[in-house]
């Protein structure tokens, strides 16, 4: 039995959370079992982490690369 | 930037916005000991890549296997717990480079430790593979050090590994420092590294450094005696890539090790730590690679690869003069010759304490000047002649007129090459003094006088002969009529001061 943990804000409907569950078993197979933890923090999006590797697909993670790409281009102008 | 060009350039940007999902691997810390770290989970870290902690502790991946990653900390041990979960970064340890790291004073990371925001533009890694046999050319061009018994007897080239090496309190930093204050206008970039030195000596090095105006072209990495030891490991690897930036720009650097004893022990230390099996002296097998490999990097760069150079002078520290143990053999066989610093001649008077008898340059000869070599010639000849002759006659009586005559030239000679810390000679004023010695114009000037003399002797020269001075200085170049005529004004001086 393989364990995933998918972190998403208060957001997100069970109808998405039970969506995202069957996308992943159709990808990684059937036996996976699924923990859902809640944190605002992220803001929107998911992050998923099945056995050690980790998608993260959150809103705050996004904003953050946008607002570290933008500074190191306005320090380069 | 103004308003619109701003907003403008924020529309642009987010248009162009692609989503991508962060992927990374993630662990836990199994057991955290002594700055080693194993961790969990992360089956397929990469050998040097960077992992993250939290909390901005980073750590290194050194022992890879199925299971578990062995990791050394760049922070202290306690800012580790176990269970806490850990990030691949994927990358290998960074270190800025550039044109704005003139004048800083970094950590082996890029930290600034000077208190200013530091800038860059570009990243390099702290390892990298040192340049192939057909990107090099041989040494040619002298370094000047500005210290006379090294330019003289000891010549070094750029691209050439120096190794200065001695006891502890024999001036082995003052001959490190007092170079890089010699490349004072002549468009040499210095690197000085400290490795796991006291706080206080770098402060102080640093201090010298800014009173001569030497910091302004140099770059100081830093990982002192109370970084961890993955942080004194990574710093010289950090400091040769900051010069490396250099040298591919076609600039010549000078880059200072010091020291790669205190390195040795810092890779001793991380080595057991990780079960690697110890071997001579409790250091691990490949201690001969680990500086092997830092000083490959060091070379003199082909035209078309810019035709820049790093000219390397590591340290390494003796006990009791042993230059037989362990980590000096293996620097020695590694660089391109070494200065030897020995503690009773230090002890006695005779500073820079160079030993010319063990010090050897390997390619430094083909770079000398013209110049220098036209003067230079029977110096270590009439040295190691005046070393033998006086062990034979300490105990003699009066020896005879002839033997008399080659020990007080020894002994002047021995006073010539005697200079204070943090004061170079130009190119013009060691040939000044070379010449002074083959004329033997110093012989009858009493001990007491011989610092002032040699002042005003240098002062008058360069005032007698100031366009020729310049000339020399400029060219490295001696010739019959230049010759001639410094020889006829050190000549006159004497006379002037009844010295003859």
């Amino acid at each position: 039995m393989r364990k995933c943990i998918i972190t998403a804000a208060e957001n997100m409907s069970e109808n998405t959370f039970a969506y995202l569950c069957g996308r992943i078993l159709k990808k990684y197979g059937e036996d996976i079992e699924f923990t859902r933890i809640t944190d605002n923090s992220i803001l929107g999006g998911f992050i998923m982490e099945l056995d050690s590797e980790v998608w993260d697909l959150s809103l705050a993670t996004q904003l953050n690369t946008i607002k570290e790409q933008i500074k190191e281009e306005a320090e380069a102008v | 930037m103004s308003e619109p060009g701003i907003s403008a350039f924020l529309k642009k940007r987010i248009s162009e916005y692609q989503f991508n999902p962060v992927t990374y691997k993630k662990g836990t810390v199994i057991k955290s000991s002594d700055g080693v770290v194993t961790v969990g989970g992360i089956g397929n870290a990469r050998y040097g890549e960077l992992l993250e902690f939290g909390n901005g502790v980073f750590g290194m991946a050194l022992e890879l296997s199925q299971a578990e990653v062995g990791a050394v900390l760049f922070d202290t041990a306690e800012s580790v717990q176990s269970g806490q979960s850990v990030r691949g970064t994927g990358m290998v340890a960074q270190v800025p480079v550039g044109e704005n790291l003139l004048g800083r004073i970094i950590d082996p990371i890029g930290r600034p430790l000077d208190g200013k925001p530091l800038s860059a533009a570009k990243y390099y890694p702290a390892e990298r593979p040192a340049p192939s046999i057909i990107d090099r050319r041989p040494v040619d061009t002298p370094l000047a050090t500005g210290i006379l018994a090294i330019d003289s007897m000891i010549p070094i080239g750029r691209g050439q590994r120096e190794l200065i090496i001695g006891d502890r309190q024999t001036g082995k930093t003052t001959i490190a420092i007092d170079s890089i204050i010699n490349q004072k206008n002549t468009e040499v970039i210095c690197v000085y590294c400290a490795i796991g030195q006291k706080a206080s000596t770098v402060a102080g090095v640093i201090e010298t450094l800014k009173k001569a105006e030497a910091l302004n072209y140099t770059v100081v990495v830093h990982a002192g005696a109370s970084d961890s030891a993955a942080m004194q490991y990574l710093a010289p690897y950090s400091a040769c890539s900051v010069a490396e930036y250099f040298a591919e720009q076609g600039k010549d650097v000078l880059i200072v090790y010091d020291d790669l004893s205190k390195h040795a022990v810092a890779y001793r230390m991380m080595s057991l730590l990780l079960l690697r099996p110890p071997g001579r002296e409790a250091f691990p097998g490949d201690i001969f690679y680990l500086h092997s490999r830092l000083l490959e990097r060091s070379a003199c760069l082909s035209k078309e690869k810019g035709g820049g150079s790093i000219t390397a002078l590591p340290i390494v520290e003796t006990l009791d003069g042993n230059i037989s143990a362990y980590i000096p053999t293996n620097v020695i066989s590694i660089t391109d010759g070494q200065v030897y610093l020995e503690s009773d001649l230090f002890h006695s008077g005779v500073r820079p304490a160079v030993n010319t008898g063990l010090s050897v340059s390997r390619v430094g000869r083909a770079a000398q000047t013209k110049a220098m070599k036209a003067v230079s010639g029977t110096l270590r000849i009439d040295l190691s002649q005046y070393r033998e002759t006086q062990i034979f006659t300490r105990f003699g009586s009066d020896p005879d007129p002839a033997t008399a005559k080659l020990l007080k030239r020894g002994s002047t000679l021995m006073n010539i090459l005697k200079q204070s810390n943090s004061s170079p000679y130009s190119l013009f004023q060691q040939i000044c003094l070379l010449i002074a010695h083959k004329e033997g114009l110093f012989l009858n000037i009493p001990e007491k006088l011989f610092r002032n003399t040699i002042r005003d002797y240098l002062s008058f020269m360069e005032k007698e002969c100031i366009k020729t001075a310049n000339e020399m200085n400029a060219d490295g170049d001696m010739g019959e009529q230049r010759l001639n005529e410094i020889t006829a004004a050190a000549k006159s001086f004497a006379k002037e001061r009844a010295l003859l």
